[in-house]
């Protein structure tokens, strides 16, 4: 079976059409994630935030940035891909609207990424971002950054630092960054990393 | 997945499901920022009737579109919340920390009706276009802005693919989740650690089925000849006719309207 394989990856390599059908992935994958939470911190944590950093890991940076955008457009148009099956204008341009609009961003500074420690630097970046230009849209709506900044990020600081540990764990274990090839080709994913030890 | 009501496709023949659907996506993208841009409450009223009556032309049962409420809610709160927080204006009612104001009262209102008419004539438009159509019209926009066709068709393409994999990915990702469950590894229980050890059991399996879904995806395109960066042709077409334009002068011409009366 591997000969097989291999040989259709090298096909596949030349053509894009398998970044095509992994950013069209991602971008349900994405979908997916906001669904699933997990009770932990004062707001039940979803996996949203955690599959844009994996975004920005497994695709090129330009795919990665489309992909976020395009997640952002389906909720845009009225397709439930954001939290709680949610969808449309209230969760653009509402209260919270600053945080997802920062994601293709983040997944874009997240795919410059070469390394797991590079990776482990703009994972924390593009949080700080996230931070950043939510607390922005948010003051919009509070009318003072202090309020915002109160609000919208100092109650979640502390969690968050746990959640980024738990995504640079998981990257690890993908196994993406141990090649030394630099260029945007996917590292296999062998299946033994992948299981529980 | 049979939770989801709203943002769904309902099959019909009404005028709205027969007009061209990039007419339908090009006035959305004209409507909705006007919403946005009036801040007066009766101008916005004036909306909410206009998109009833766009309601009445669907044919879907209102019943449909109260569900959307169960969203709303939350975002209603959140405003009267954060407006309550801001102090200004003639104060009419003092509970602890929060101060009802007059201007605050208003203030809420408008935003709260431009949530609600910008999400309902968004509602409107996904029960009326199905995906494929939808995908098309965004391919066949993309194309008068002089993109290429190549990208424009791989854009329709990784759109149709991500519509179609979210409910695949979803059950599965509901099935991995539950198969942790019943070994007695919850999300919902436990320590941190247990939890975050539950969450990776679910995270991995999913992440690299997904890598191998695409791979497997991308083997079938390209053995049914779609490589990307080749022009194709459509199947089908639909031409804009006269009532499309009709259509689109109707709501053109509705949004400018409400834009100079609010100067």
């Amino acid at each position: 079976m591997k000969p097989i394989r291999s040989s259709v990856d090298n096909i596949l390599r030349k053509s894009n059409t398998r970044e095509l059908a992994l950013t069209g992935l991602f971008v349900s994958l994405t979908a997916v994630g906001s669904q699933i939470s997990i009770p932990l911190g004062p707001v039940p944590w979803t996996l949203q935030v955690f599959f844009v950093c994996l975004t920005g890991v497994f695709l090129p940076a330009k795919e990665a940035f489309f992909a976020q955008s395009l997640y952002l457009l389906l909720g845009l148009l009225g397709f439930p891909v954001f939290s709680r099956f949610g969808s449309g204008i209230p969760f653009l341009f509402g209260p919270t609207g600053g945080f997802l609009l920062t994601f293709p961003l983040m997944a874009f500074i997240i795919a410059k990424a070469r390394s797991l420690a590079a990776f482990a630097a703009t994972c924390c970046l593009s949080l700080a971002l996230l931070y950043l230009f939510g607390a922005l849209w948010l003051s919009f709506y509070l009318g003072s950054i202090e309020k915002a900044l109160l609000v919208g990020v100092l109650p979640f600081l502390g969690w968050d630092l746990l959640k980024v540990f738990f995504i640079i764990r998981i990257v690890k274990r993908t196994g993406r960054f141990r090649t030394e090839n630099t260029e945007p080709v996917y590292a296999p994913i062998n299946v033994r990393d992948l299981k529980d030890r | 997945m049979a939770r989801i009501v709203v943002g769904r496709y309902i099959p019909g023949d009404s005028i709205l499901h027969r007009t061209h659907p990039a007419v339908k996506l090009v006035s959305l993208m004209v409507f909705v920022p006007s919403i946005f841009w009036v801040g007066a409450v009766w101008l916005q009223i004036a909306t909410l009737l206009f998109i009833l009556f766009g309601i009445g032309l669907s044919g879907i049962s209102p019943i449909y579109f109260f569900r959307v409420f169960r969203f709303l809610w939350f975002f209603f709160t959140l405003i009267w919340v954060f407006q309550m927080l801001q102090a200004e204006g003639y104060i009419l009612m003092r509970i602890g920390p929060f101060r009802l104001t007059d201007l605050s009262v208003t203030r809420s209102i408008v935003l709260c009706m431009k949530i609600l008419n910008g999400f309902l004539s968004s509602v409107i438009f996904s029960a009326t276009v199905s995906p494929i159509q939808l995908s098309d019209s965004i391919e066949s926009l993309l194309r008068l802005w002089k993109v290429k066709p190549e990208t424009a068709q791989d854009f329709s393409m990784v759109f149709n693919l991500s519509l179609k994999f979210f409910p695949i990915l979803f059950d599965e990702a509901d099935r991995l989740i539950k198969a942790q469950k019943s070994k007695g590894a919850s999300l919902d229980y436990g320590g941190v650690p247990s939890r975050l050890k539950a969450a990776q059991r679910v995270v991995l399996p999913l992440l690299f089925n997904t890598i191998k879904r695409a791979d497997d995806l991308s083997i079938a395109l390209e053995a049914r000849g779609y490589t990307s960066g080749e022009k194709r042709v459509k199947y089908r077409r639909q031409r804009v006719g006269w009532k499309d334009w009709c259509f689109l002068t109707v709501v053109i011409g509705f949004s400018a309207l409400m834009i100079s009366f609010s100067g």
